[in-house]
């Protein structure tokens, strides 16, 4: 065993018995020796601990590193925490370091120690020695929560711009500010701490200045508003490193100054606007220029100078694309890049790559600029490292238009045959989305999409078969190719399953275009089809049976064929085929006439294109093919067919079983969509299919008979009458546009009304939900005061960054939103609370914006707050004497509304009472009319703008045979009785 | 920010881990596992960054060691680079010579030596020189 120790201070601080130890095991013969030796030296230290009172701080430390040691070798560990917390409190300095290393490795920052602790990291901080407080600091660093940062953030703020603190404790303190802030949403906000941050970036020490950055580029990516002050001197920075060459001689890193301060100046304002000269706008553009220059030296010199170099570069890069504001830079840039992704050093070549995608996106002039390397990009496709061609795949996609689709399609097909598993699936997605967004006829994508099942038919998920099953069904012209196609590509002796899927369907629908040619006579279709039905599974069987019961109708000649096969599986072991089968040969056997009709060619589907992508949408269809399937198995055969039995048995069962099976793990698609590529999207488009199975007057009763509450079912009734919008190119940015419009027919704007709508009545649930994103809260008001809880919920794979939220106050209506972390990982939930306070009327309910970055794509979403009006709403009991006394004073408009609706559902006296009552709080006033089909109630709003509190008198006669509904509302405000008009015509309606 | 440090030998045994996003314990060893065959199965001439679910791990070999860190997509993976070199070469100066045994042996300096120069998940200290004075000066505290 040779140590190769040259350092003294190591022998000075190690320990003997830790080192032999740690020898013994190394040198254990055998793993059972190993955890033998263990087992007796665990056994040791606790007794050791246990009953030796003389212990000594030396042999407390010795015992500790041993525990962590074995710790560390993967052994679980049941003491020893206390001892580590027991050397914190130690006065020599090697014993507190290896007590704050020992609970640094032991302890997360949900353990329950951590509270003990948090007083010795106090004493700590307190301490006169910057090397005690650098410890505390450290500690707090690693494993600090919530409880840490509630307890200790004054102290670090205090020791962060105290004069007396030094640069080792200052730069500790920012990064710990960093840490609690990102475990304590709202700690730091820009009104109380812009400032002082600020002082700090006057430092000369590099190492604070390198922290100070991290942590004001974590606050800017919450939220940049707020953190301009920094802009100046940020720049100003810079241009002391870049211009003046000013710098502390020991932060030259291969002579480079400090790349990664740099780096992080850089980072800093990809957060702002692009800086006016009076925050150094002009100054700037000189830094990014003189950036460029000294790459040229990156040339030559270590690999350590020039990836300094290039790190400073490639930050210049992105803050230039950030900014798009200098032609000559981004003309540089776009020259520079294209000379990296030459380069023969990969790492510049991924990075290349990479920018490129960036700068591709940015503008139409910019992507025309960087046309001329797609060669150069199709070669890295090839490049055998997975990184390379992950980041040339990403660019081609993005560089893919009208003009270089057929090329690049065609270049990625025959890649796809060679690729390997890691990068299939992505590659077999985005041909698929580049073949029909840039579809100029849909004979190519048929034929694209062909290729892609027989070339990797594992990966091409049902949603892409749907997809072409659904464009061959509306498009006639197609449909006769289509056929002859998928027959030309069943003749292959081993076909994919998805294939032969395919192949079922459309044979089963278009066969007949084709059936004059003797090459694919009915009979050869039938048979080309049945050989290779013994090798599918269930519902691939189940699919056939369906083509061959469309074949009966179309070609009467292979009625005795066909039926010999249905006859053969009626006693099948499988329940759906079996089902199938019997009532496939009663159907083909017992009446022309129904057989014609239910058989019939299958119409067009309803080309509902949707830009909002979303899983809500699948969930929805998910409980829509629940409801049909039982439909499908209940409604047996015999019964005398009703449209809508006809239409579900147009569509063969298995699609909309496999789609079942695929909504299912509904979230799971968009995890094969991380990039953003829209394939949400399609998989919506892909399930339309299914969706129009379902007839139009059946959706509508459900609609109508579920509440308003079961948004679900309202909203895919809603997208059902969705028009056209946009094709495929369509952005997936859900709910940007416009989700205030209540009007909008888009089923995610429906959904999101009925959230709403919903939450103006009761005090919690869920007010947003989508693949990625889930928005809850909770409410409670007092008063005029308020307190929402908002949870805001991650459901993707990935985390959602720069995750920031906007509320803004309206007149009548202050809010005091605290601050979010900006970022939600995996599955993790944040909350934020808001408080607010009502100080007059208000008619509109406030805004909430949420941004945010999932891989690659930008969102925003926005939602109207649940808080209306009647939330402040006080009882107000009033005799019948008293209220028309009261309801006589005033008349008139605008004092004075008075409206007839009719209602969408029956009218029910009922639940309109508990509406008002319980859901917006207004009184209900019964036997003030004797009539029961009239509702008399009113309310007190505390807070008038007056000052005053303001009464409101309300009748409301209905006439359940008409449904109808007259309104009359009289208050002292005209404000008022508006805004309770909306609320109850928009609750009752 | 980098959400783990790993130094692995090629063999796969973990030397050392520092983690900066709290995981369990059992996904902690998944992880590391997971990089390892990663890591190692790349060849030289290969880029120095690999995605990973959905984060990047920047990685050097240095002799038979792996140091890989794990960041976010969003971060600079050459800034990244360089810095598990400047951790690299304070080990080596700190050392002399670093070799693994230097870091089995004396795992508790490593840990001291990563906060100094990393902290949060974040570079805190990027002078070599700074921070083996540094070093130096808390090795002759009493």
């Amino acid at each position: 065993m040779s140590m190769n120790v040259t350092n003294p201070n190591i022998a000075k601080t190690s320990m003997r018995g830790l080192t032999n130890f740690i020898s013994d095991l190394r040198n254990s013969p055998s793993k059972e020796n190993e955890e033998k030796r263990v087992t007796k030296e665990m056994a040791h230290i606790r007794k050791e601990f246990k009953e030796n009172k003389n212990i000594d701080g030396y042999q407390r430390r010795k015992y500790v590193c041993k525990l962590v040691y074995m710790y560390m070798l993967g052994y679980e560990l049941d003491f020893g925490h206390m001892e580590a917390v027991t050397l914190l409190s130690s006065t020599k300095f090697s014993e507190k370091q290896i007590g704050y290393i020992a609970l640094g490795i032991l302890l997360n920052e949900q353990h329950e120690m951590l509270p003990l602790i948090i007083n010795s990291f106090k004493e700590d901080l307190l301490a006169r020695s910057d090397y005690f407080q650098s410890l505390a600091l450290a500690a707090i660093c690693n494993i600090g929560g919530k409880e840490v940062a509630e307890f200790l953030s004054p102290l670090i703020q205090k020791l962060l711009i105290a004069n007396t603190s030094s640069p080792m404790v200052k730069k500790r303190c920012a990064l710990a500010i960093l840490r609690m802030n990102r475990k304590h949403i709202g700690l730091v906000t820009p009104d109380s701490w812009v400032e002082r941050l600020v002082s700090v970036l006057d430092e000369p020490d590099f190492g604070v200045l390198t922290s100070l950055m991290s942590l004001l580029i974590e606050l800017a990516s919450e939220n940049p508003i707020g953190w301009e002050p920094a802009i100046p001197k940020v720049i100003h920075l810079l241009k002391k490193i870049i211009i003046n060459k000013e710098f502390p001689k020991e932060y030259v890193y291969y002579h480079v100054t400090c790349p990664w301060l740099q780096v992080k100046l850089l980072k800093f304002l990809r957060y702002f606007p692009a800086p006016d000269d009076s925050q150094g706008g002009k100054v700037l553009g000189e830094i990014l220029t003189a950036v460029f220059a000294q790459s040229e030296s990156a040339k030559a010199g270590t690999v350590n100078h020039k990836n300094s170099l290039n790190a400073v570069l490639f930050e210049a890069i992105n803050l230039i694309i950030h900014l798009d504001n200098d032609p000559v830079l981004l003309k540089q840039t776009s020259l520079l890049l294209g000379r990296f992704i030459t380069v023969k050093e990969t790492n510049i070549r991924y990075l290349g790559l990479e920018a490129m995608s960036h700068f591709a996106s940015l503008s139409n002039e910019t992507s025309i600029m960087i046309k001329k390397y797609q060669d150069t990009v199709l070669l890295s496709l090839k490049d055998s490292d997975i990184s390379i061609r992950r980041r040339a795949l990403d660019l081609l996609y993005g560089m893919c238009d009208k003009n270089t689709c057929k090329h690049i399609v065609a270049e990625l097909l025959s890649y796809l045959q060679t690729a390997d598993y890691a990068i299939r699936e992505e590659l077999v997605i985005k041909i698929a989305n580049l073949a029909e967004k840039f579809a100029s006829n849909y004979s190519w994508y048929v034929d694209v999409i062909l290729q892609l099942i027989t070339t990797a038919g594992d990966f091409v998920s049902d949603d892409i078969w749907f997809r072409v099953v659904k464009i061959v069904t509306n498009h006639e012209d197609i449909q006769a190719y289509a056929a002859s196609t998928v027959f030309n590509a069943l003749q292959s002796r081993n076909c994919h399953e998805t294939l032969i899927k395919v192949g079922g369907y459309i044979l089963g629908e278009f066969g007949h275009l084709i059936a004059d040619n003797p090459q694919s006579s009915p009979l050869v279709q039938f048979n080309i089809l049945h050989s290779k039905f013994n090798t599918c599974g269930a519902p691939t069987k189940a699919l056939l049976l369906s083509t061959y019961a469309k074949f009966v109708n179309l070609f009467p000649e292979l009625t005795q064929q066909t039926q010999e096969v249905f006859k053969q599986h009626q006693s099948y072991i499988d329940a759906e085929i079996q089902q199938r089968a019997c009532e496939y040969l009663n159907l083909t056997s017992l009446n022309e006439d129904l057989m014609q009709t239910v058989l019939d060619v299958i119409p067009a589907f309803i080309d509902a294109k949707d830009n909002s992508n979303t899983t809500s949408n699948t969930a929805n269809n998910s409980n829509m093919i629940n409801s049909q399937d039982s439909k499908i198995s209940s409604g047996g055969f015999n019964q005398s067919p009703q449209p809508s039995q006809q239409q579900q048995q147009q569509q063969p069962p298995q699609q909309q079983q496999a789609q079942l099976q695929q909504n299912v793990s509904s979230n799971g698609l968009d995890l094969l969509d991380p990039f953003g590529l829209g394939l949400g999207n399609q998989q919506q488009q892909q399930q339309q299919p299914v969706q129009q199975a379902q007839p139009v007057y059946q959706q509508q009763q459900q609609a109508e008979s579920f509440s308003p509450v079961q948004s679900d079912t309202v909203s895919s009734f809603g997208q059902q009458q969705q028009q056209q919008q946009g094709g495929f190119s369509s952005p997936t940015i859900q709910a940007s546009s416009s989700p205030i419009s209540s009007g909008g027919s888009d089923p995610m704007q429906i959904k999101i009304l009925a959230s709403y709508k919903r939450l103006c009545l009761v005090s919690e649930g869920v007010l947003y939900e989508d693949s990625m994103l889930q928005v809850g809260l909770k409410s409670e008001y007092q008063s005029g005061q308020g307190r929402l809880m908002l949870y805001y919920g991650n459901s993707s794979a990935f985390p959602l960054t720069n995750f920031n939220v906007t509320l803004n106050s309206i007149a009548g209506l202050t809010l005091q939103p605290q601050s979010i972390a900006p970022v939600i990982q995996p599955k993790a939930q944040l909350q934020q609370p808001v408080t607010f306070s009502c100080t007059s009327e208000f008619t509109e309910s406030p805004v909430i914006t949420i941004n945010f970055l999932t891989p690659g794509k930008p969102i925003t979403i926005t939602l109207r707050l649940p808080i209306v009006i009647s939330k402040f709403f006080e009882p107000l009991r009033l005799s019948s004497g008293d209220f028309f006394a009261r309801w006589k004073t005033i008349s008139g408009k605008p004092l004075e509304i008075q409206e007839i609706f009719k209602s969408t559902k029956p009218i029910d006296i009922q639940s309109y009472n508990r509406v008002i009552q319980e859901g917006l709080n207004i009184t209900v006033l019964k036997q003030v009319d004797p009539n029961p089909n009239n509702i008399v109630a009113s309310c007190l709003f505390p807070f008038g703008s007056n000052g005053q509190p303001i009464n409101s008198y309300i009748r409301i006669e209905t006439n359940p045979q008409a449904n109808m509904c007259r309104l009359t509302i009289r208050s002292q405000s005209a404000t008022l009785t508006n805004t309770i008009k909306n609320l109850l015509i928009s609750h009752l309606q | 920010m980098i959400h783990f440090i790993l130094i692995q030998n090629r063999q796969g045994k973990t030397r050392l881990s520092k983690w900066y996003t709290p995981y369990e314990d059992v996904e902690k060893r998944k992880l590391s596992h997971e990089i390892h065959k990663i890591v190692n199965s790349r060849e030289t001439k290969f880029t120095n960054f690999v995605e990973f679910r959905t984060h990047r791990i920047v990685y050097r070999r240095y002799a038979g060691l792996f140091f890989s860190v794990c960041v976010d997509p969003t971060d600079n993976e050459l800034f990244c680079l360089e810095a598990i070199h400047l951790f690299v070469e304070v080990l080596d100066a700190y050392f002399g010579n670093v070799c693994e045994l230097d870091l089995v042996f004396n795992f508790y300096k490593v840990y001291a030596i990563i906060d100094e120069v990393f902290l949060a998940g974040e570079l805190m200290e990027p002078s070599k020189h700074v921070i083996l004075q540094r070093m130096e000066f808390l090795d002759n505290l009493p």
